[in-house]
């Protein structure tokens, strides 16, 4: 294009992010370790998460179920971390085990490093201390652990580093690519985890005040920038709502459904006690948001007041906004205990790590450069001192299903774990002593499936006979396979289908196969009276 | 000093003088000097009068030139007044008036003065007038005649007797002279149009030639070597010259018009809009779809929802790498403010502007303001005002707003078919431009477009012979409607084509301020008259003889279409006439891939093809949504099986939002604030666009050379205000 006007500014505002080799051996490197480490968490220790599973076997389903489908991914969680699964479980190598999932995790992971790369050379310190708190980063035991395991928290950290990082940039330049690229990196976080829609509404806020206080422009610029970022968020949002309308029923499944967050946790409730003073407790809600936040990274809020200060001081309003998103996903997770609608796990606050690192970035640029050094080797030590705190966190963190103490411990030990042993014998049972369908409440059996490693087998709430089979399994299924109803039990819906089925049986099935958990029925005959639960 | 010789040749009868005169007559011509104190004897209003001029005593027998030496009263009033006795020959009335005012002429040397001091004695201009005349003159090198007119000082017949006089030749009024076609067409069009001459008549052996410049004697010898005659030369303007080219050469210029293109390259002409062989493809395809239908409707159903996915995919993924290039390409040539204002005005070349006005009075004024605003030496303007003959009322009405001198009225012949491009066509004949550039009547071009069209020319490579300047609206918050307008233009020309252009493929261009080389454009063949969409087919053309088009980042503002029906008119036409240009190149698809590359041939089948097609099939899918989520109607999900559900999907998904969001981004750079939460409805937009597309379809097969004229004022109008129906708060 030939360009008369302007040309000096536009110039300006387009200063590209510098990718060169650097950047891709950072990543390269991250890549391989965190691979490194998956390989040895499934292979040597046997580290099978359950969420992890659940959604490497949703993408599983999109392709290879009874009826394969989009749906398959489901509607309670965000779909991101499945739907980045699905080039993946093509490969039948990668399908094994759920690498799949914990292969995108460790990309994620690697390219967190990059991002944080990016940050850091903005500080323009020495490359070695860059390499080194890079280090320390990875070194993190909650980061190495959740750059490996399947789980979707390095996705949702990555962008919102990314998020950061481009509101970051679009502050420093005002080029719109930075805005539109800090939109979509939000809405993929979202897409990612719903905790991003607390980063949404902080970024739209700043972006205004920044727009009208700062640069000194009218409504109607700030209008246009907020929708210029916000449109992309709004639009993942309204998409998501749409679906679970048009497929699910509900426009607020994901939310309000027997098996989301809020839906679980009303059972999760009377098993765990320590939740119940938390909800309408806004003070005690954050006073354990805070513990949490602290014990996996202590020095969090020290670097929190610490570049207030500076900012302030040195009016970097810029970076009182990213503050802003950093906080945004603590205050998330406590405000779901504030509202009774989540468990209190360590990994709700994982965020305090990556983002933590941000902040350092953030204090490192706003003091001289002649203090850079000593700071960034003050941090070098804080951070990795706190690797300490966040693996004696991990340890003291119990909760079922989390696994942190459990991994912590088989690392510390090197004892392979001994999980899920039922699952994958009854998935060998189920494959090699049975023909034809099983009809199975994945939000249990999806363990089942995963080990048994044939979906199309069986017959899930996905597919869309699922309801009729339900009621007339003897024409339609050749067994069905209940747990007991302990804690989710009770969201099963074949349990509530047949409430009696899994502790009496019934003279329409035949039980074949029976561990401490599952109850495997073939069935015989057309079942007597039906209670078609919820 | 002593007085000069004046020579005049006269038709001398040696027996009666034949009456009526010159009718059978049998003269000798001669070459008389006249005896200035008896020429005087009568005063010169009587012999201008008269038209009779005495010339010499011969004895007691006084010799007297008359226009009609057969006209008795004449004579004897000439008797009467001189008391001799009169021996009458005959004189051409031109040459009798030039002798008259030499005759007659102050004693003082004229031809020693100065253009400018001539002017002022006769008190055709002021003294401030020639200060700033001369003023401009020392900028840009331009003679001062000109300079006088383009200022609007001076009319230029008033100039041209002027300057006869200064150089002691004819004057010519050429419009109330008659001509000879046959004289005229002596010297070649082309010669005559660069040189700014034109034979004339014939006086005795000797051939008139009349020429805007008499002090070019290079010309003139030229002239003489072609001519191969003895030559008189005379003086006219240089408007004169174009329009007794007009009218000798009319019919040849309006057949190329129309039929240029046509004759010489019929392959390039939308005149026939299906080849035979397309037409024998439609049937087949159409015949084998019919049978197919019958035979396995789910399969077909199918295999077009693949096709259309694939079309809708590419078409997301092109237009998202275009939107990426736009934003992230470093800018190939750059003109600063700058680099503009150390441009010297002598370094300017002559400049065209071609303005096709069609029943738009309401606009001429606003026209006539923005032209004048252009920051360009309006002596080096070559303003081309083209009018439909038949749209008499625009005519007149720019006559009586007394455009000032540059402004050139070329009437166009009324003939079939009435299109912008046979207008510009014909315009182009006589542009004299180095460079033309084509505006619609109701255009604001940036003041410095000119300017900057001119470096960019000269800095760009030597395969780019147009830019594109950048086009919006004015009227942008007139109504909704204008809103989504100017939304789309604004992606289309700051996203889009600089997306194209950076990618170094074809260009569709815009209707308006294309910048040309101009005789890059006449070898081009102008602009087909037959395609709807002139200018997009003028980019592919271009891009087919290896010529390119650049994007020019200086904005033209137009009016935004304010009323519904008047934009699906204008929108139809756009979209026919991108299905014309896909037709017509398409003619021969694998040649056309030889001479484009892969690269520019789907570029140009997504742009040009893809666009109307796109436009077309949406409301099918639209429907099929619709349907499915109402009524969840089972045949539907048979056709969107596996890959082909989930492409779709995906296209539903980002496709979607990519447009709309493109439209976000299109008002934010282009600092539309106001406009951006309305980018967010564009999707009813897009309603308009597909019924706009199907009423194009229907108008491909029965009116393919219709041109629905967009209506252009609207803004001016405050009824006009309105937004679909009702009134604009």
């Amino acid at each position: 294009m030939i360009s008369t006007t302007n040309v000096r500014q536009e110039n300006k505002s387009k200063r590209p992010i510098v990718i060169d080799w650097e950047f891709w051996i950072v990543g390269l490197i991250s890549f391989i370790i965190f691979v490194a480490v998956a390989y040895y968490l499934v292979f040597g220790l046997n580290v099978f998460l359950t969420d992890s599973m659940a959604r490497t076997r949703s993408a599983w389903q999109v392709f290879f179920s009874s009826e394969p489908k989009m749906a398959n991914i489901g509607f309670v969680w965000a779909p991101l971390p499945t739907i980045l699964q699905l080039p993946l479980v093509l490969i039948p190598q990668l399908r094994v085990n759920g690498i799949s999932g914990n292969l995108v995790t460790a990309f994620c992971g690697a390219v967190s490093v990059q991002v944080l790369l990016l940050f850091l050379r903005q500080v323009k310190i020495p490359r070695v201390l860059t390499y080194l708190l890079l280090l320390v980063y990875i070194m993190n035991p909650m980061i190495l652990f959740y750059s490996a395991n399947g789980m979707s928290e390095m996705v949702l950290e990555l962008f919102v580093m990314l998020t950061t990082y481009f509101y970051l940039r679009w502050n420093q330049t005002h080029n719109w690519v930075y805005l539109s690229s800090c939109g979509i990196a939000t809405s993929l976080a979202f897409l990612s985890r719903y905790d991003a829609s607390f980063v949404a509404v902080a970024i739209t806020i700043f972006i205004g005040i920044d727009a009208i206080i700062y640069m000194h422009k009218n409504f109607s610029y700030a209008e246009s920038i907020i929708l210029l970022y916000a449109t992309p968020v709004a639009y993942v949002v309204i998409l998501w709502v749409l679906l679970n309308w048009l497929i699910m029923g509900d426009p607020l499944y994901f939310a309000r459904s027997a098996y989301s967050n809020a839906g679980q946790i009303g059972y999760q409730l009377a098993l765990i006690p320590d939740l119940l003073p938390l909800k309408k407790n806004l003070l005690a809600s954050l006073a354990v948001g805070l513990r949490e936040t602290a014990s996996i990274f202590p020095f969090f809020i020290f670097v929190t007041i610490w570049l207030v200060i500076l900012s302030v001081v040195k009016r970097k309003w810029v970076w009182l906004g990213v503050l802003a998103i950093s906080w945004s996903l603590i205050l998330f997770s406590t405000s779901n205990l504030f509202l009774g609608q989540s468990a209190l796990f360590i990994r709700y606050f994982i965020s305090a790590i990556p983002m933590g690192m941000v902040m350092i970035a953030g204090v490192l640029s706003l003091h001289s450069p002649k203090w850079r050094i000593p700071l960034a080797s003050f941090f070098l030590v804080l951070v990795a001192g706190s690797a300490y705190f966040t693996g004696e966190s991990m340890l003291t963190h119990t909760e079922w299903g989390q696994w942190n103490d459990q991994v912590v411990h088989a690392v510390l030990t090197n004892t392979p774990l001994n999980s899920w042993k039922e699952e994958q014998a009854l998935a060998k049972y189920i494959n090699e002593k049975t023909t034809g369908f099983v009809m199975v409440d994945d939000f249990q059996g999806y363990r089942v499936i995963f080990f048994s490693g044939k979906p199309s087998r069986f017959l899930t709430p996905s597919d869309s006979t699922f309801k009729t089979y339900l009621s007339d399994p003897y024409n339609h299924v050749n067994y069905i396979l209940t747990s007991s109803s302990q804690l989710e039990g009770e969201l099963n819906q074949v349990n509530n289908a047949y409430p009696y089925l899994f502790t009496k049986g019934g003279d329409w099935v035949k039980l074949e196969y029976e561990d401490s958990t599952w109850k495997l029925f073939k069935v015989i005959g057309q079942p007597g009276t039906i209670s078609l639960g919820g | 000093m002593p007085e000069k010789d004046i020579v005049i040749t006269v038709t001398l009868f040696p027996g009666k003088i034949p009456t009526p005169a010159g009718q059978d007559a049998w003269g000798m011509q001669s070459e008389v000097v006249i005896q200035l104190d008896v020429a005087r004897c009568i005063n010169r209003k009587s012999a201008e009068e008269l038209q009779v001029l005495p010339l010499r005593l011969q004895g007691q027998v006084l010799l007297v030139a008359f226009v009609d030496p057969g006209n008795q009263n004449t004579i004897s009033s000439v008797m009467q007044t001189t008391g001799y006795r009169i021996r009458p020959v005959q004189v051409d009335p031109i040459m009798l008036q030039e002798t008259i005012r030499k005759v007659y002429a102050d004693s003082t040397d004229v031809d020693q003065l100065p253009l400018g001091q001539l002017l002022l004695r006769k008190h055709l201009i002021s003294e401030y007038q020639l200060d700033s005349a001369l003023e401009a003159q020392q900028s840009t090198g331009e003679r001062l005649g000109r300079i006088l007119v383009a200022m609007g000082f001076i009319n230029r017949l008033s100039l041209a007797e002027v300057l006869a006089e200064q150089y002691q030749i004819l004057f010519v009024n050429i419009r109330t002279t008659k001509l000879d076609p046959s004289i005229v067409r002596l010297l070649d069009a082309d010669i005559a149009r660069s040189w700014q001459c034109l034979p004339m008549k014939w006086i005795g052996n000797r051939l008139l030639v009349v020429m805007v410049d008499p002090s070019q004697e290079k010309v003139k010898q030229d002239l003489q070597s072609i001519l191969k005659v003895p030559l008189i030369f005379a003086v006219t303007s240089e408007l004169d010259i174009d329009w007794a080219l007009d009218v000798v050469y009319r019919a040849t210029y309006l057949e190329d018009s129309i039929a240029g293109l046509l004759y010489r390259n019929p392959d390039e002409s939308a005149f026939q809009t299906f080849t035979d062989s397309q037409l024998l493809v439609l049937l087949i395809v159409l015949l084998v779809f019919i049978i197919l239908a019958f035979v396995i409707p789910i399969q077909l159903l199918i295999f077009l929802n693949a096709v259309f996915g694939v079309i809708y995919l590419a078409s997301t993924i092109y237009r998202l790498w275009l939107a990426t290039r736009s934003s992230s390409e470093s800018l190939t040539i750059q003109v600063s403010k700058e680099d503009i204002n150390a441009l010297e005005d002598s370094d300017l070349p002559i400049y065209t502007v071609m303005i096709p006005i069609f029943h738009e009075k309401n606009v001429l004024t606003q026209l006539i303001d923005s032209i004048q605003l252009l920051n360009y030496p309006k002596e080096k303007l070559d303003v081309k005002l083209l009018f439909e003959e038949s749209d008499t009322e625009t005519l007149e009405a720019a006559r009586s707003l007394h455009p000032p001198g540059y402004f050139e009225f070329v009437i166009i012949p009324d003939a079939e078919p009435r299109t912008k491009p046979k207008a510009l066509n014909y315009g182009l004949v006589n542009a004299r431009g180095l460079y033309t550039v084509v505006y619609d009547a109701e255009d604001s071009p940036d003041p410095d477009q000119l300017k900057q069209a001119v470096l960019a020319f000269r800095r760009a490579s030597q395969d780019i012979v147009c830019l594109q300047a950048k086009l919006n609206y004015y009227n942008a918050n007139q109504n909704l409607l204008t809103r989504w307008f100017t939304i789309e233009y604004s992606m289309w020309f700051d996203l889009v084509l600089p997306g194209l252009d950076s990618t170094n493929v074809p260009i569709p261009l815009g209707g308006t301020s294309n910048h040309f080389y101009t005789e890059k454009l006449r070898q081009l063949g102008g602009w087909d008259p037959f395609n709807v969409t002139e200018d997009a087919d003028l980019g592919i053309r271009m891009y087919k003889r290896n010529y390119r088009t650049a994007i020019l980042d200086s904005t033209t503002y137009e009016e935004a279409n304010s009323n519904l029906w008047n934009w699906v008119r204008q929108r139809t036409r756009w979209e026919k006439g991108y299905m014309q240009t896909w037709l017509v190149s398409m003619r021969h698809p694998i040649q056309l891939l030889k001479t484009l590359g892969l690269k520019a041939f789907l570029s140009f089948q997504v742009t040009i093809g893809g666009s109307p097609l796109i436009l077309f099939i949406n409301p099918i899918y639209w429907i099929v949504t619709i349907l499915w989520f109402i009524g969840k109607w089972g045949i539907i999900p048979n056709i969107f099986p596996g890959i082909i559900f989930y492409m779709s999907l995906v296209n539903m998904i980002t496709g979607n939002f990519l447009f709309l969001y493109m439209n976000l981004l299109a008002v934010y750079r282009r600092e539309y604030y106001r406009l951006s939460r309305y980018a967010l409805l564009t999707p009813i937009y897009w309603l308009f666009m597909s019924f706009a597309t199907w009423r194009a379809v229907w108008q491909l097969f029965s009116q393919p050379f219709y041109w629905e004229k967009t209506i252009h004022g609207l803004h001016i109008d405050p009824q006009s205000h309105r937004i679909f129906g009702k009134k604009a708060k």
